[in-house]
């Protein structure tokens, strides 16, 4: 049987350093998840100050053992843009779609 | 605070104005009662005497009749007669007294007395006088019980009306108790009101006296917090400025130009910063750089950064091994992400070779072609421990110039796509312009005189056009001459290498 909860956690708007209470209140680990898929499709503008609370998350889900995947969105160029600048491919599994991003958290867990 | 106090005076002036005019109403009535009481008394005591005047005048008549009965002696008809003649009217006058004032009581006892009167001279007293020797018993003891009937009468009137003295002084004396009582009531009401109203003055001037120690205490802390933050960002503008004016260096084959303007807003002035240090006469080491966020922190954070990046350049000029080293100095100091490019550039082959952490793409403008982004992507300087960072290298050609810059660049509004063609255009028109200040012309191609909300570095590094005639042949001097400067040739008439530094405006 398969043992293993995937928590979702979806931002949306624009990211940025303002906003940074908040966005670390979102950015807070699940209780109980064995994996985090993070869903930035609806991201209008992000800087850098969503990219440090990212990587403070990915350290804290690297110490618990919590798998992490981003998605992006298709056609959401900004948010592309900085993940590709940040070179986030090198810390997060990065998706452009939902399902495969979900089927490598679920494959990652049986 | 007017509002709290004029709230809390509103009540207590109008109940001391609505106990006063009370006051004043109720001494009025009282005193127009104890008058009129006053009168009635008199009028009382004047119908008493009339009562009295008219059971004389009844008995002189009766006294004259009687004496003239038992011996016919006319002259004692001389009182019945004078009496007789003012009887009636003596009755008449009690009559109208009492008809106004007095009891019904007292009205019907008088109404008697006079229609007995009238009787006993009629039936008694004509009788007597035409027959006056009858001396007829049941006569006399008529007349004397008619005259004792008006005698109970008159005493009656009297009583009535003395009873009615009595109860009027009595009701007088109570309303005057009253009254006094009211007085006492109303003065110690009205003494209450005063003193509450007083203390509620001395609330509300307390009131008034600790706000404004309050108000005081909160001008002082923001003075000392503005002040406070005023030296902060003296200390870091003065940082910035120190860090950002290290002069270019001077290269026969290299050019370069470079331009820092600061954040409008003060409180943004940040970290951005570039450099640029001869490795030998052919090779520089350059590298531009931006700290997360603003002020002292992130001024020092900069320094760090900047100095790991120098440091690590002389031990190894290879780019990928000096973003190496400067991320484990950041990283081990846990303070903010920094992304940077760190490159050499080499006049000897034309190759530009550089690494990216989570820096905006280098832009490459070579002779002939439209300027193109470079590749990049990497984690920011401080993210993840012992980030293996890649060096790339583009061969280029003489006249080649790389453009290196601060998100400022591009993002000055919300859509960033736009703001990269923005830039790639600014930087093509540079090209048509023949200006040598590429970093200025570009920077305020893309502003305009716009103001500046974040910090915007631009950083060019190009190879002569002419390079082979200015090409240093002899030995490098890797790695130790990164403050030499190398003195212009005859043939310099302009700077080549122009640094601008502007406060925005």
């Amino acid at each position: 049987m398969n043992k293993f909860s995937i928590a979702v956690i979806k931002l949306s708007g624009e990211l940025e350093i303002g906003r940074k209470d908040e966005i670390r209140a979102a950015l807070k680990m699940p209780a109980g998840a064995t994996a985090v898929l993070m869903d930035f499709g609806e991201i209008t503008y992000a800087d850098s100050t969503a990219l440090a609370e990212l990587l403070r998350f990915r350290a804290e889900a690297e110490s618990a053992g919590v798998r992490v995947a981003i998605v992006t969105g298709v056609a959401n160029q900004q948010f592309a843009r900085l993940i590709t600048y940040a070179g986030l491919q090198e810390a997060f599994a990065v998706f452009e779609a939902r399902a495969a991003a979900l089927n490598y958290l679920g494959g990652a867990t049986t | 605070m007017t509002q709290v106090s004029k709230r809390s005076l509103f009540p207590v002036l109008v109940l001391a104005f609505v106990l006063l005019a009370m006051f004043a109403t109720a001494a009025v009535v009282v005193r127009e009662y104890i008058s009129r009481a006053f009168a009635t008394s008199q009028h009382l005591a004047a119908a008493r005497q009339l009562a009295d005047t008219a059971l004389t005048l009844q008995l002189d008549e009766e006294t004259g009749i009687r004496g003239y009965a038992a011996t016919g002696d006319r002259t004692f008809l001389e009182p019945y007669e004078n009496a007789k003649g003012k009887l009636d009217s003596a009755f008449a006058q009690l009559h109208g007294a009492l008809a106004d004032h007095a009891t019904k009581q007292a009205y019907t006892l008088a109404d008697d007395a006079w229609f007995v009167s009238g009787m006993w001279n009629r039936d008694i007293a004509l009788t007597l006088i035409k027959h006056p020797r009858s001396k007829e018993l049941s006569t006399e003891l008529r007349g004397k019980e008619m005259v004792n009937k008006i005698r109970a009468d008159i005493h009656g009137v009297d009583v009535t009306l003395l009873d009615l003295e009595g109860n009027l002084a009595t009701q007088v004396s109570t309303a005057v108790d009253q009254l006094n009582a009211f007085v006492l009531v109303a003065s110690g009401v009205f003494v209450l009101l005063v003193f509450l109203y007083g203390l509620q003055l001395l609330r509300i001037s307390d009131r008034l006296a600790s706000q404004e120690r309050a108000a005081a205490t909160e001008r002082r802390e923001r003075a000392e917090l503005y002040a406070a933050f005023e030296v902060e960002k003296r200390i870091a503008d003065t940082l910035q400025e120190a860090f950002t004016h290290r002069p270019l260096p001077f290269l026969e084959p290299l050019r370069f130009s470079a331009s820092y303007v600061p954040a409008t807003e003060d409180t943004k002035v940040g970290g951005d910063w570039y450099d640029v240090m001869a490795l030998s006469e052919n090779r520089v080491l350059f590298a531009i750089g931006d700290v997360t966020g603003h002020g002292i922190d992130a001024a020092v954070t900069m320094n760090v950064a900047r100095q790991s990046l120098i440091s690590a350049a002389l031990l190894d000029s290879d780019p990928a091994a000096v973003l190496a080293r400067a991320n484990a100095e950041i990283y081990s100091r846990e303070t903010r992400l920094v992304t940077a490019i760190a490159g050499v550039a080499d006049a000897t082959n034309f190759e530009f070779a550089y690494a990216v952490a989570g820096h905006p793409p280098p832009i490459l403008l070579e002779p002939g072609r439209p300027p193109r982004m470079l590749e990049c992507g990497s984690l920011p300087l401080g993210a993840v421990a012992g980030t293996v960072y890649t060096v790339r290298r583009i061969q280029t050609v003489p006249g080649a110039i790389l453009v290196l810059y601060t998100d400022g660049a591009v993002e000055h509004s919300r859509d960033v796509i736009k703001g990269e063609e923005l830039l790639l255009q600014a930087i093509g028109a540079a090209r048509e312009s023949l200006e040598t200040d590429i970093a200025t012309y570009v920077h305020d191609a893309i502003f305009s005189g716009r103001s500046v909300g974040d910090d915007v570095a631009i950083l060019t590094v190009g190879f002569a056009a002419d390079a082979t005639q200015g090409l240093v042949v002899s030995a490098d001097r890797a790695a130790a001459g990164f403050s030499s400067r190398v003195e212009p040739r005859a043939r310099l008439e302009v700077d080549p290498n122009p640094v601008s530094l502007r406060r925005a405006s």
